[in-house]
Order: structure tokens, then sequence, then C-alpha cells
């Protein structure tokens, strides 16, 4: 067990199930438990400690930016992780969107230089429904001195977007549901989707709000496969979904060159760049006047 | 502005001539026409800036044809009141403001996130500025939404002062901060002094009691509005109330005004973000917007336009071309530069007076603002000098032969200024207003169709997000 800092734990993998979690905790001191979303007072995994998931998020008005390098590394070292670290982050589990909060968190931490990193497939709920022990009491940490480089291996920016529209080695997905990628619903600026794009929808991978077994998430990808090519993107509204997509891609499907791009349609949207499936001005207008008037009428 | 407005003049001259048909137009295809020029300008809005553009439009319509077509103002029953012991137009004035009232005070407490009053504050300035307005507004004979509506229909004075108000209102907006630091009171509201029900009733108590006292002072026989003015104030108090829940807030004028000035000399090359009033997020956010999606530019342009509706209406019954062709006369050619001038005037007190009859009085009293009544009683003593400077303006050049014993008679001849008539200052009128509009295309960012506010702010879940002429 001596010198185990700097390997992996035993039974470690991207993805855990509850009981094997709960081993891998009996068996490695040092690993770090990090819950990401939920309810503090609903307690934690016993060793955890709660790590807000807005503080690995941009401002309102540009959630999926990321935050300074600086107050990643305060956040780094108050969380007592460096490198070598082993990290859980632990979702609530409450649905298959709020795997997001995990699978982000992940992908910050990977681009950090964090090099052992596991999601609890479920998140906590699934721990509770194992009948495992919750700890109302977060674990005390000693900080770490940890000075992270970020690596943009993993992240696309929106200049590096622009750049490869039409560039048949890039191929873009978007990770949200089928009404976003039609321009039916929107929360950016402009509804639609970035131009040129596939759509892969998040729901694709769950089965409630769990992860589907790693073949049946083979067979769904290639069914659904998007148009292959050197570099993979995923985005969806502020790089929340789009993790999810990044996540089960590029961890489980171990996809050559799958990155993310953060900032995704908020940041995109913001100016008029070239999106696909916009409605025409007209027909948009006219939508929201008729949605009105039929709330006028139920009224 | 002053050769551009030349210009524009004898551009509508031209093209008033082009279109003043010798031979009689059958008035139905002259009707016909309108009603679709009407439907083309709301339809155009909404296409360019969505349904709550549309709706406003709609509703700044509705407003110049009811100010226009049922005769209906606030300068003119100031003047009959002062001038002629004729209480019915202020009267009409009072039960409008009720009315709005009624209806207003419950939705402003109904919805206080989505609906806002016209509140500001009472201060030094804005008390010495609504005297200023009503003194000016004497003079032009047209106050804020007059200015507008006699320009929309022809009459010459207006489209005179309509330049200057735009000026004014601007610059007032440009020295407004320093205006008010001279000694404001913070904004009082009946609805934070005493609550919304007893503000409602103590609204409609001093209107009652100032109706009274007009009635008291006015000859018999001028006592009562008429028919015409029941319909005025019942059709101004309902389009009141459309424009709160559409827009959010109170109808007014001066900001859309001074938002015109402001891209005017954006346009010209003013640096107009750097000054404090324009460089707040709000202000600063409907510099770089498109003029119509702001809330008081839509209702002005409406106002104009159904003005000029009205007038052209009436014109297609030959029979009364006549005297629906009947132009002001101005006695002098110096009283244009006065008239402009008093334009100025009109614009730059009403931005200090946080309003002018319109968003002070009209909407300040109806949504419970204490700065409304402030404004109403300085600006009505105002008008009282106003009344008397205007007479003596126009006198000058019409009784010369009393007046200028002593003076040189060759200056004060009596001179029939020969003056373009109501259609082509109608028209000049709309020019200015589609040349502030190439204008605005010019200096604004594009119209986001998918930032477009809800049909209605009311029931939208959001604040209003338009200027007016009540805020700082």
């Amino acid at each position: 067990m001596a010198g185990s800092a700097l390997a992996q734990p035993a039974q470690w993998s991207t993805l855990l199930d509850a009981d094997t979690l709960a081993s891998i905790l009996d068996e490695t001191p040092n690993v770090r438990v990090i819950h990401v979303s939920g309810d503090a007072q609903a307690g934690v995994i016993p060793g955890g400690v709660i790590a807000p998931y807005s503080a690995f998020r941009g401002p309102a008005s540009n959630a999926g930016q990321l935050p300074s390098l600086s107050a990643l590394q305060a956040v780094l070292q108050r969380l007592g992780i460096d490198a070598q670290t082993p990290v859980v982050v632990v979702h609530l589990g409450s649905n298959a969107a709020d795997f997001g909060t995990a699978s982000r968190v992940y992908w910050t931490l990977k681009s950090l230089g964090v090099q052992h990193l596991a999601l609890l497939n479920g998140g906590f709920r699934q721990w509770q429904a194992a009948g495992l022990p919750v700890s109302m009491q977060q674990a005390t940490i000693t900080p770490s001195t940890y000075a992270p480089q970020w690596q943009d291996t993993w992240r696309l920016s929106t200049a590096q977007i622009e750049q490869s529209l039409g560039d048949d080695t890039v191929t873009l997905v978007d990770a949200r549901p089928l009404s976003f990628y039609l321009g039916q619903q929107h929360v950016a600026a402009r509804p639609g989707t970035i131009r040129g794009a596939d759509n892969l929808s998040f729901e694709t991978w769950f089965d409630e709000g769990e992860l589907k077994p790693a073949d049946q998430l083979q067979t769904l990808f290639s069914q659904n496969r998007p148009r292959e090519a050197l570099t993979t993107v995923t985005f969806c509204n502020t790089g929340h979904l789009a993790s999810i997509n990044w996540f089960v891609l590029s961890e489980l499907l171990e996809v050559p060159d799958t990155r993310m791009y953060a900032e995704s349609t908020v940041e995109w949207a913001q100016l008029p760049r070239p999106m696909d499936n916009q409605p025409g001005r007209l027909a948009w207008y006219w939508g929201m006047t008729s949605d009105w008037l039929r709330q006028l009428a139920g009224r | 502005m002053m050769r551009g407005n030349r210009l524009l003049k004898s551009v509508g001259e031209a093209v008033a001539t082009q279109v003043d048909f010798q031979q009689p137009v059958n008035p139905f295809v002259v009707r016909g026409a309108l009603a679709l020029l009407m439907s083309a300008i709301v339809f155009v809005t909404f296409l360019v800036a969505g349904p709550r553009s549309a709706l406003l439009m709609l509703t700044g319509l509705g407003f110049g044809l009811v100010l226009e077509g049922l005769r209906f103002g606030f300068a003119g029953p100031w003047r009959q009141m002062l001038a002629e012991r004729d209480c019915r137009g202020l009267v009409t004035q009072f039960m409008a403001i009720g009315l709005f009232a009624v209806v207003a005070f419950p939705l402003l407490a109904s919805a206080p996130t989505e609906l806002a009053g016209a509140h500001a504050p009472i201060g030094l300035a804005m008390v010495v500025a609504a005297f200023v307005f009503g003194v000016a507004m004497q003079v032009v004979l047209g106050c804020g939404s007059g200015v507008l509506v006699n320009a929309g229909s022809g009459n010459l004075v207006a489209l005179l002062a309509l330049p200057g108000f735009i000026a004014g209102s601007f610059f007032g907006s440009l020295h407004l901060q320093w205006w008010t630091s001279l000694g404001s009171l913070p904004v009082l509201s009946l609805q934070g002094l005493v609550g919304a029900g007893p503000g409602l009733w103590l609204t409609l108590l001093g209107l009652v009691l100032m109706a009274t006292a007009a009635i008291a002072r006015a000859s018999p026989g001028k006592r009562l509005p008429g028919t015409r003015l029941w319909w005025a104030a019942v059709l101004i108090a309902a389009l009141a109330v459309l424009n709160l829940l559409i827009a959010g807030q109170s109808w007014g004028v001066v900001y859309g005004l001074g938002l015109w000035g402001a891209k005017a000399a954006q346009f010209a090359g003013m640096d107009v973000v750097a000054n404090g009033y324009w460089a707040s997020d709000a202000n600063a956010l409907r510099l770089a917007e498109n003029l119509l999606t702001d809330v008081t530019s839509l209702t002005n342009i409406g106002i104009i336009a159904g003005a000029f509706i009205v007038m052209q209406w009436r014109r297609a019954a030959s029979h009364k071309k006549g005297r629906a062709d009947e132009q002001v006369k101005l006695p002098q050619h110096g009283l244009w530069v006065v008239m402009l001038l008093a334009g100025v005037v009109l614009g730059y007190s009403a931005r200090l007076a946080f309003g002018c009859n319109v968003g002070a009085y009209f909407s300040g009293i109806a949504t419970g603002s204490l700065h409304g009544w402030v404004w109403f009683l300085a600006a009505f003593a105002g008008a009282a000098l106003g009344i008397r400077l205007r007479n003596r303006l126009f006198s000058i050049g019409s009784k010369p032969a009393s007046q200028s014993a002593s003076q040189s008679a060759s200056h004060n001849r009596p001179v029939t200024v020969s003056t373009p008539g109501r259609p082509a200052s109608s028209l000049a009128a709309i020019a200015i207003v589609l040349v502030l509009m190439l204008i605005d295309y010019r200096v604004s960012v594009p119209v986001n169709p998918f930032a477009a506010p809800a049909p209605a702010a009311y029931g939208s879940g959001l604040a209003p997000q338009g200027g007016h002429c009540t805020q700082l």
C-alpha cells in the first residue's frame, strides 16, 4: 500500500457504481470525494466534502465560460486536490441532466492535470439507495499547494470553432434535446444550432438518471453516430449537457480527439454567428404572438 | 438641423403638389388607402421588431386618432380655461386621468415587477422647468403630445416646434443630472406614502376637487363636457391602460424625443454615451437599439401618423377640405424662429421636469406620483403667463395701428406670411420622422428577433425595459 498516492487505486475506473466506490473508500484512505450538486443538509458520502458546481462555472450571463485559472487553483487547493489525488466527483443523481454537473467538473479537473478521476453512476441517490452509510459531517481537509496548468487538449474555443466551420476534419455535435437543435426552444440569444452541427442528445445514454451499461452505449453510438472526423466537438447551451457527451465519447467509448466547446451556444449566439435551424423572423414573431393569444384565451 | 428641415420642407411641398389632386378623388378610395397605410405601418413594425412593438405602434396610432379625431388635447383646454373661462376640456382631462387611475392603481399593485408607474422626484429644477414648460406650451399652443398631433396633422407651428422639441429634450438630458443635483426630494408616491387603496381615493378626491374648482370658476354654459369630450376621456384612458399593459410603463412622450435627438447627435459624430445620463446601462441600451424597440418612440411615431391619417381622412370629403386645410397664421416671419426656439424650451424643460403633460401630469397623477401634482400646479401657473406672451407675440404684427405710434411703422407693417399648407406641413413632419428612422438604422444594431419581448409586459413575469421621462 505504501506509495499509493502516485498510483491509481485498485478497482478504479472512470465510472463507478456505489458498491465499488464503497469498497475503494474502505481500502484507500486518500481518495477525495466531492459533492458538486444536491442539498448539503442531506449529508455526504463519509469522507466527502461539498464543492458547489458554481465554483466551476462562469457568470450567469455566460455560464459555460471557464473561471480564471487562479480561481480554479484556489478551489482545487481548498479541496486538497493535486495532480495525483484520486478524485470521485459525485452529483445528486436526480435526473440525467444532473449528471452534467459531475461530468463538467470531471472535464475541468482533467484539463487542470488531475490524473485519477471518476464519476459515480446514479450519483448520491444511488449511494443512498444501496443503503450505504451517509455522514452528516463533511470531512476536514488539509489544503494542497497544487499550481495547475490548464491544458486545451479537450477544449475548443469560440474562435477555433469559427475557424473550423466548413472544415471536414471537425464534427460538431449538439448535445441538447432535438427541440433545441431544431430551434424550437432556446435559452441563448438566438435559437438554432451552430452551422453544420449534428444532433446527439445527451438523453441517448440514460436509463432514468443512470448511464446505460458500456455495451449498450457502444451500440447506441454506432446507431446514432455523427459524421466521422479527426476531431469531434460537443456543445450545448453552456457546456453542461455537452460535458455528458464528452464524458461518454472521450472517457467511456474512447473516441479519439473528443473535445468540448465549453461556452457553447450561449456565447456563440451573442453575436450573429452562423447558425442552422434558425426560424424565420416572421414565423418566430407569429409563434410568439399565437402563444400569447392562446395563453390569453386560456386564462 | 435648420438646413435639413428647410430641405425637408421643400421636399414635402414638392410631394404635396404632386399628390394635391385638382380632380376630386373618390373619398372611399382615399380612406381605403389610409386604412391600408395604417395596417402597413403596424405590419412593418411587427416584421422589424415583433409583436410588442406592433401593439405599441397600434396604441400610438390610437392616441393620434383620438387626440386629432376628437380634437382633444392639453394646451388648448388650459387656454380655454384661463382665457375664456371654459373648463370643459380641463374637466375632460381630469376625467381621463381619473379613469386611468381607477385601473392603473390596482394593476400596478397586482403586478409590481411587470408594471412601473410614472414616478419621479419633486425638485427645485423640476418645479421651475414645469412652470417654463407651461409658458412655452401656451406660446406654441401645443404640449408634448400636442406638438406630435399638430405636426402630424400639418400645423405649421408644431412642425417648427417638433425639431426644437427633439433638440431641447436631448440637451435637457445632457444637463439633467446637474439640474437635479441642485436639490431634489426622494421619489414620493401615494402608494409608498399611504398605500394603493387610499392612494387611489386621494387621487380621485384631488381630481374631483380640482374639477369642482374649475367648474365654479367657469362661465355658465362652458362647464360640463359634451359627448365628444366624454368619448375622448374614455378612449384616452383606455389607450393609456393598454400602453401600461403592453409596455409595462405609463404613456410618455419626452423620453422618445430626447432619444431621437441623441441618435441624431450620435450620427453627427458626437460621443453621446460619454455623457453621464446616456452612459447608464438602460439609456445606453436604448441608444444602441433600434427605435422600433423603444416604447415611447413607438407611441410618438404612432401619434404623428395617426394625426396625419385623421387629417387626410377629413380632407377626403371634399366639401370639408377648406376647413380641414385651414393653416395657422403667423403674422410675422420672425415668429418662425420664435416657434422653433419655443420648441427647444418645451423639450428642455420637459426633460428637466421629468415629463410633459403626458409623462408627468397625465401618467404621473394617474399612477400616484406626487411630482405629477406639483407639475400640474407649476405648469398651469406658467400657462397663465404663456397665454399673455402668445397674445403679445401674435398682436405685434396684426395690430400695428394701436401699438406702432412710437415705433417704426415699416417694421410693424402687417404682413400676410405665405405659409405652406397643411398637406405639405404634415408630409414634412412625416419626413422628419422617416429621416430620423433612417439615421437610427445607420447608428443602431440590427434587431435580434429572438430577443423580442413577449407581446405584453403584463403577464410576462419580467420587468419593463423601456425608457421613460420619469427615470433619471
